[in-house]
């Protein structure tokens, strides 16, 4: 142990000396650099190139201008659950917890859980407009299936609606419309003889098709950022679906008894 | 600007002592939880290192831009948008990072099931317990 | 003169390294997945600081509700001590 800790810390220095020497960071910067400042000051400006629809910055770099990143992404998270599910192959049965809980404990569980809920779907949907978006409202849904695996066990999960099946078929529902939302403008451009692009999100000048960004209802206006919205609700069933699927598979195994 | 120098260094030297604590813990035990947990705060280091390079000592804003969104829409105008690309911080660590955590949970998870598999078969979760494991001192 | 975003990130990341120091030292695994927990708070304080505000909400999520959560389950099928 005392060489490993000898050899780490060793590392930790030089990596520190490094970066501090060779100009990577230093407490005197003041500014941005320039594709920073390049994102910053034109993706909520209407009418230059890189205009998105929404002020939100890290969310539009997401599926925007980074769209086929994100997608490919969705796709590690998918192939990490089928591995899960791969090695627990046997039937997802209800089960009971090993010790019986308290009252306190499963009525707070019982009144707790649908506030998650709620709250992780209102995340979701203003993805393009406050900080938030589809990971985020999906990694918060996924702790109320888990508060009520802890008090209750699997067979209340099961009961309330959560089943393997229909658990697996929305996760690869939310997949395929992510692509067909990415090559929905290749397919209408070559219907129409223009050129479309990947994940084309507003009409440029170049390209005249793309998605709106602001509709006008007889009540006032609606800001959707042609397809930020779409995407981070079909993002959001994708998360949610494939973590609480892998919570059940393990669950299984844990208390499922001897073999 | 002396005390903020400082505090600048010495934010830098914890991280980075974190993420060597959490690499030594690593490879020393040989409890497979306790080298899972160790990972985790390897990765947690990392991640808020590579936020901390994008911080600006002298930015007072997050990359949302304010205004515009309250009883209609108005699209804003090019000098408000050099005022707030001016004051901001960069934004371009944090969109990485996000697509990082989600993946960090991701190999968690496939972890998680590989040692569980690994308890039942060989009947203890200790390196050091089983034939042709590795051994401490 | 007291540039606040800077004493905050100080105090998180002073604790966020003791408490790692003390995960690392433990011979009980419970305590070591709790005392990870904590570590976890106190790096959201660090992103609060940083002002991060999409890093901040999946973080919390996925740091200190799910990790201790699995974890906990999987040290179930082994032994709780580690020699």
């Amino acid at each position: 142990m005392k060489l490993s800790v000898v050899v780490s810390l060793m590392l930790a220095v030089i990596f520190a000396v490094a970066l501090v020497q060779l100009g990577l960071v230093s407490p005197d910067f003041t500014s941005n650099l320039y594709l920073a400042y390049k994102y910053l000051s034109e993706i909520p400006l209407q009418g230059s190139l890189l205009y998105t629809g929404s002020p939100e910055i890290v969310t539009s770099v997401l599926w925007d201008q980074r769209g086929i990143d994100t997608y490919y992404e969705t796709t590690v998270l998918f192939l990490a659950i089928i591995g899960t599910l791969y090695i627990f192959a046997e039937k997802i049965k209800p089960s009971e917890p090993s010790k019986e809980m308290t009252v306190i404990v499963k009525l707070i569980a019982k009144v707790v859980a649908p506030i998650i809920m709620i709250v992780s779907i209102s995340v979701a949907l203003h993805g393009h407009l406050t900080p938030g978006g589809g990971f985020q409202g999906g990694s918060i849904f996924v702790v109320a299936p888990l508060i009520l695996l802890a008090a209750m066990g699997g067979s209340k999960l099961i009961k309330l609606g959560f089943k393997k099946d229909s658990l697996l078929s929305l996760r690869l529902t939310g997949l395929i419309l992510i692509a067909f939302i990415g090559i929905s403008t290749l397919i209408i451009g070559f219907m129409k003889g223009v050129m479309g692009y990947l994940f084309l999100n507003q009409p440029k000048t170049y390209v005249p098709l793309g998605y709106a960004d602001v509709i006008h209802a007889p009540w006032g206006e609606i800001v959707i950022a042609g397809t930020l919205i779409l995407l981070n609700l079909m993002e959001f069933l994708a998360v949610s679906a494939g973590f609480t699927l892998a919570l059940l598979g393990l669950d299984a195994v844990v208390e499922g008894g001897k073999k | 600007m002396m005390v903020e120098e400082f505090l600048w260094y010495y934010v830098l030297a914890t991280i980075i002592g974190t993420a060597a604590v959490g690499l030594c813990g690593m490879i020393c035990r040989p409890h497979m939880i306790k080298k899972l947990v160790m990972l985790t705060i390897f990765s947690d280091a990392i991640e808020m290192l590579a936020v901390f390079i994008g911080y600006r000592i002298t930015a007072t804003q997050p990359p949302v831009y304010p205004g515009g969104v309250i009883e209609g829409f108005v699209y804003p105008s090019q000098a408000s948008l050099k005022e707030f690309a001016g004051a901001a911080v960069d934004p371009l660590p944090q969109i990485l990072i996000v697509t990082a955590i989600v993946i960090g949970l991701a190999v968690l998870l496939f972890l998680v099931t590989l040692s569980v598999t690994a308890g039942e078969m060989f009947g203890t979760q200790n390196l050091s317990k089983i034939e042709g494991g590795e051994k401490n001192e | 003169m007291i540039h606040i975003p800077l004493i905050l990130a100080a105090i998180g990341s002073t604790l966020a390294l003791i408490a790692s120091i003390v995960a690392l030292l433990q011979r009980d695994v419970l305590k070591a997945i709790i005392l990870s927990g904590i570590e976890s708070t106190f790096f959201a304080l660090l992103l609060t600081a940083f002002l991060a505000p999409d890093l901040l909400i999946a973080y919390v999520a996925i740091g200190l509700g799910i990790n201790s959560v699995i974890l906990l389950y999987a040290l179930r099928k082994g032994e709780r001590y580690e020699e």
